[in-house]
């Protein structure tokens, strides 16, 4: 920043305290209207409110202005006693206070970043009222009233009545002027002027309201105080005329006593004003001052001195204990008599007529005019030296002769003058009492010469009150000043109230008046803040959706126009949606997620039985077979889980006639964009014809799975029983040509080997048969048999059969393959010993066996060179009990091939065979390969 | 002791043969005399009567327990492989050597015997002729190599 924006900156800083003092000042000052008299602390300090306001509007840093307004406050009205450098420390203390005040509280509020002016925010407002009107105001309080206690200006008795006092004055100062400024600071856009307005209106409205109760309360109160106050100053005041009149009596009595007598004894006279002094305490002194001119002088003397019994001289008192004779002048009024008795040593014999004394003009007009005018008369106050010269006021009655009394007063004879003696502050000291208890101070003044006024007493001055000199007196005292006539002197009285009132009950109302008000005031303010702030809010947000609105209005319309196109085609899809399923030939239903149809076809409802009305009635459930629930149920579950998107189960429904109807189902969920399931999409394809066929066809199967077994277990048993006569007979017939067979003749013999060989053949046809039964059953056991390994077994069975045929047989490579070994070995031994059989007699037999991979198995030829066979007996060749030859020359079962068939379709493979006649035969056969 | 073979002893072999069919206990006596072997046949027509024998629960004219074993596989009421089960599950009988013939070849007609702990299995010949080889080749095997433990010896005493 240059320099002439940092000079400028803090110009601006300057002037912006001074502002903020300034404003703070006046509001000050006009915050005192409201206090209640006398009181320390006023009950609402709007001030506090506008320091708030103001530092949080220009910044906290600007508590000096703050400052610098209560110092500038504060030091205007220090007392005169109190010196300059104390009232300064005093005011810097008291004014350190509201700028400690404001700075914690806009601190506090100012740290909320997102704090705003235009208070709308619910918390902004109680942010303002807690922070700025609670804490701090507290911390405010305490400061100021420890400052004034400290200081000695505060009573220890008022302290938390005064802090109370401070805290709700400043609490509500804060609360009705803070928001209120705030507002009104903040900018347009902020703040609308419709609200400001209303919350001036209002909030003003209500102020001046609350203030006008208050003033016309503290108003009401006045008089009736006022009212109050003039009665007991009357009656004071009638009541010291009253007095003053009653010691004017007691000297007529006193008189009374020289004018009925000729000779007044010292002692007459002692009798007599005892009596008195006893019941007017207050009475100083009452003397008899004779009339002596000064050719009776020494006449007088001499009498005094023979009836007092020692010398009696008529003296000038000069000062306190310093007399002299009295000069000569034309006449006398020595004290002569004197009561009490303890004055007479003092004062005998003094002349009260002497000039030359301080205030001796004045005591000598009295008595001159109570001479001339012969009425009892008082005198100004004057000093009395024969009681250390105390002030007092002096009352003279004129005794004339008694003979003369119808004369005119300035014809009669004077004897001397009647005189009584009153010290002022005994007498007013009857009165203070009185006063003090009515809150009252009396000051009464010598008026009678307009020149000269003198103050004969004060009490206000006089007494020590600690209560004394109040801080803040914003209102004129009560006052009432009345001059009365006391015996010849004109005296002004001038009745104050004293600072005792600030306690009077009727203070305490008028303060619950004034907070009761502004607390209300405060709380419209916080309600009317809350209100039009949400107000404004909501304005705000409307005015800014409705400029969107506008904004967007164009783009609605366009997106109107697509949005119009887009229903088209969905409606057009939805049609041809409907119309495909209304149209389908399998069954179709929308289902809800819990079953209910939707939307169901014609299709469906043929299907079924029920009419579509009825369908959309009811659920899936009731017309699901109770068997196929359970698995529908779970598989429902699964969709709507999310674990499967779609599921196809065959299941019953029932139909509405009652019986069974065998569905396909095919179920898929749709769901929505958030991911809630819509409906099924079920699709119902009746397969109960279907379903008969394939029960029909399963029953089939079993019959023949059973057949086939029971076939074969016969096939077994019978071939094993078989096995056992058979045995019998070819060996016992063998043991009978061997034991018995001399006993027969040649033809018996041939009829037994007729019967041994029959038997043998028997057996080998009850033992293929039985291998051929059993091949099935020996599937299980499946392995890898290496085909060279089992040809090689195949050569040892046949060993015997290949030496007498003398037959070569040779083989390729041949392969690993997947099989039983035992039946592959079988296999190969019946197609082989059939070629080594099935031969000329003048042939050598040659056989080769080899194999081919093709596709997944392997194709096995064995060719041989034997006698070969008709192409049409090719086909007939592998049925069991084929027999191409006449038995007596080549023996067999005529089950070779059908077991060698057998075993290779058991395998899943094929056997066939090429031939031709005196050619020689290939068989082929495959095998699964080694996988 | 000292195993023997049954030569070796100079006494018959003992050979219980357990078959209901009298053609072949006859052809199987026809055969050891063709043979020449010296045997004393005991012969059980089920299985119930040769396990009595063996346990002898009933009074016989055999020898206390054979040296030899021929079981028939096919027997009525108790099956032969029921029969070669419980005198292999008897601690004193299992030591005798059973020789089960049949008539079947079927794998599993063999495997089942061989698991149950027979001796040896035995295709019955078709012939008489090769019954006679047959029962000499068991006669030569298993009285004049095989060496046995008396089983007399531990029949506890009763």
């Amino acid at each position: 920043m240059s320099v002439k924006g940092q000079l400028s900156a803090i110009i601006r800083y300057v002037l912006i305290i001074a502002l903020i003092a300034l404003t703070y000042y006046i509001s000050a000052k006009l915050a005192r209207f409201l206090a209640i008299p006398p009181g320390f602390a006023t009950a609402i300090w709007p001030s506090a409110g506008v320091a708030l306001a103001a530092l949080i509007y220009f910044g906290p840093h600007h508590w000096p202005g703050i400052f610098i307004g209560s110092f500038i406050l504060n030091l205007g009205s220090p007392s005169a006693e109190i010196p300059l450098h104390i009232a300064i420390a005093k005011a810097a203390t008291l004014a350190a206070s509201p700028a400690i005040q404001g700075l914690l509280g806009s601190m506090l509020i100012c740290r909320d970043r997102n704090f705003s002016n235009a208070l709308e925010q619910p918390r902004d407002i109680v942010s303002v009222f807690v922070y700025g009107g609670g804490i701090a105001c507290i911390a405010g309080a305490v400061i100021s009233t420890f400052t004034l206690y400290i200081s000695g200006s505060l009573p220890g008795h008022y302290f938390i009545s005064n802090m109370m006092t401070w805290w709700i004055g400043d609490l509500l100062g804060v609360a009705i002027f803070a928001p209120f400024l705030l507002v009104l600071s903040a900018p347009a856009h902020m703040a609308s002027f419709s609200r400001k307005g209303m919350m001036s209106f209002v909030l003003i409205t209500v102020f001046m309201l609350s203030a006008y109760v208050f003033f016309t309360a503290r108003d009401y109160y006045r008089q009736v105080q006022y009212a109050n106050f003039e009665k007991t100053a009357n009656e004071i005041k009638t009541n010291l005329i009253y007095t003053f009149e009653t010691y004017m009596d007691v000297l007529a009595y006193t008189k009374g006593l020289f004018t009925a007598s000729d000779e007044v004894t010292q002692d007459d006279f002692n009798n007599f004003t005892n009596i008195i002094m006893q019941r007017r305490p207050e009475i100083g002194a009452i003397m008899w001052l004779p009339y002596v001119t000064h050719k009776d002088r020494a006449a007088f003397e001499a009498y005094q001195t023979q009836a007092n019994g020692k010398p009696f001289q008529i003296i000038d008192y000069i000062n306190t204990g310093i007399f002299r004779p009295a000069t000569a002048r034309d006449y006398y009024f020595p004290i002569t008599y004197i009561s009490p008795e303890y004055f007479r040593a003092v004062t005998l014999g003094t002349d009260t007529y002497n000039t030359h004394i301080k205030d001796g003009i004045s005591r000598r007009d009295t008595i001159n005019l109570a001479w001339k005018t012969g009425q009892s008369l008082i005198s100004p106050v004057v000093t009395v030296l024969a009681l250390n010269g105390v002030a007092g006021i002096a009352m003279c009655n004129p005794v004339y002769h008694p003979d003369d009394l119808a004369r005119p007063v300035e014809e009669r004879r004077l004897l001397g003058m009647i005189a009584a003696l009153l010290p002022v502050s005994t007498i007013m000291n009857t009165w203070t009492l009185q006063l003090h208890s009515n809150q009252l101070e009396l000051s009464v003044v010598d008026k009678t010469e307009p020149d000269k006024t003198t103050v004969i007493h004060d009490t206000a001055i006089t007494q020590s009150n600690p209560d004394a000199a109040p801080l803040v007196r914003s209102l004129t005292p009560f006052l009432k000043r009345e001059t009365v006539a006391v015996g010849g002197r004109y005296w002004e009285l001038t009745f104050s109230e004293n600072n005792m009132r600030k306690t009077a009950p009727e203070n305490w109302i008028l303060w619950v008046i004034l907070v009761g008000g502004m607390s209300f005031t405060a709380m419209l303010s916080a309600f009317l803040l809350l209100v039009s702030g949400r107000t404004q809010v909501v304005q705000r947000l409307v005015t800014q959706k409705t400029q969107e609105v506008a904004a967007g209005r164009d783009n609605l319309e366009r997106a109107n126009v697509e949005l119009k196109r887009q229903y088209d085609i969905v409606k057009e899809k939805e049609e041809t949606f409907r119309m495909a399923m209304e149209h389908a030939s399998i069954g179709m239903a929308l289902v809800t997620p819990e079953g209910k149809f939707r939307n169901v076809n014609h299709a469906l409802s043929n299907i079924l039985g029920y009419s579509d009305e009825e369908l959309l009635r009811i659920d899936f459930q009731s017309i699901t077979h109770p068997d196929d629930l359970q698995s529908d149920m779970n598989n429902v579950n699964r969709l709507l889980n999310g674990e499967a998107q779609t599921y196809r189960m065959q299941k019953r429904y029932y139909h509405k006639k009652g019986h069974l109807v065998w569905v396909l189902l095919s179920v898929s969920l749709v769901r929505d964009v958030k991911g809630k399931p819509l409906y099924f999409i079920s699709q119902i394809h009746d397969i109960t014809e279907l379903k008969e066929v394939e029960l029909e066809r399963q029953q089939l199967v079993d019959q023949l799975i059973e057949s086939n077994t029971d076939l074969e277990k016969f096939a077994y048993v019978a071939s094993h029983d078989m096995q056992e006569p058979l045995r019998m007979m070819a060996s016992f017939s063998e043991l009978l040509i061997q034991e018995q067979g001399t006993k027969l003749d040649d033809e018996g013999r041939q009829y037994l080997k007729l019967i041994t060989d029959s038997a043998h053949r028997m057996q080998t046809m009850v033992s293929d048969l039985l291998e051929y039964a059993r091949i099935n059953r020996q599937n299980d056991h499946i392995e890898m048999v290496d085909a060279e390994v089992e040809l090689a077994h195949v050569k040892e069975n046949l060993a015997a059969a290949i030496t007498r045929s003398r037959g070569i047989i040779t083989h390729d490579q041949l392969p690993r393959i997947k099989g039983n070994p035992v039946q592959f070995a079988s296999l190969l031994q019946n197609i082989i010993s059939n070629a080594l059989k099935y031969q000329r007699s003048d042939t050598q037999p040659k056989v080769h066996v080899s194999a081919v991979a093709k596709d997944n198995f392997w194709e096995f030829t064995i060719t041989d060179n034997g006698i070969g066979m008709a192409s049409e007996d090719l086909n007939k060749i592998f049925e069991p009990f084929t027999r191409l030859n006449p038995w007596q020359q080549y023996q067999g079962t005529g089950l070779g091939l059908a077991i060698c068939q057998k075993i290779v379709e058991s395998q899943g493979g094929r056997i066939w065979a090429h031939s031709k006649p005196g050619e020689g035969s290939s068989f082929h056969f495959t095998f699964p390969r080694d996988q | 002791m000292l195993g023997y073979t049954i030569a070796s002893k100079g006494r018959p072999a003992e050979i219980m043969v357990i078959e209901d069919n009298f053609g072949d206990v006859l052809l199987i006596k026809k055969a050891l005399q063709k043979t020449g072997v010296v045997a004393n046949i005991c012969v059980a027509e089920d299985g119930q009567t040769a396990l009595d024998m063996l346990m002898r629960k009933v009074p016989h004219d055999c020898a206390a327990l054979p040296d030899i074993i021929l079981l028939d596989i096919n027997l009525p009421k108790m099956s032969g492989s029921e029969i070669l089960g419980v005198i292999k599950g008897d601690p004193l009988l299992r030591r005798i050597p059973v020789i089960v013939m049949s008539s079947s070849k079927a794998r599993i007609d063999i495997s089942r015997c061989y698991d149950l702990h027979a001796n040896g299995y035995i295709l019955k010949p078709s012939s008489l002729d090769k019954l006679t080889e047959t029962i000499n080749s068991i006669a030569q095997f298993w009285f004049n190599h095989v060496l046995y433990i008396d089983p007399n010896d531990d029949i506890p005493a009763r």
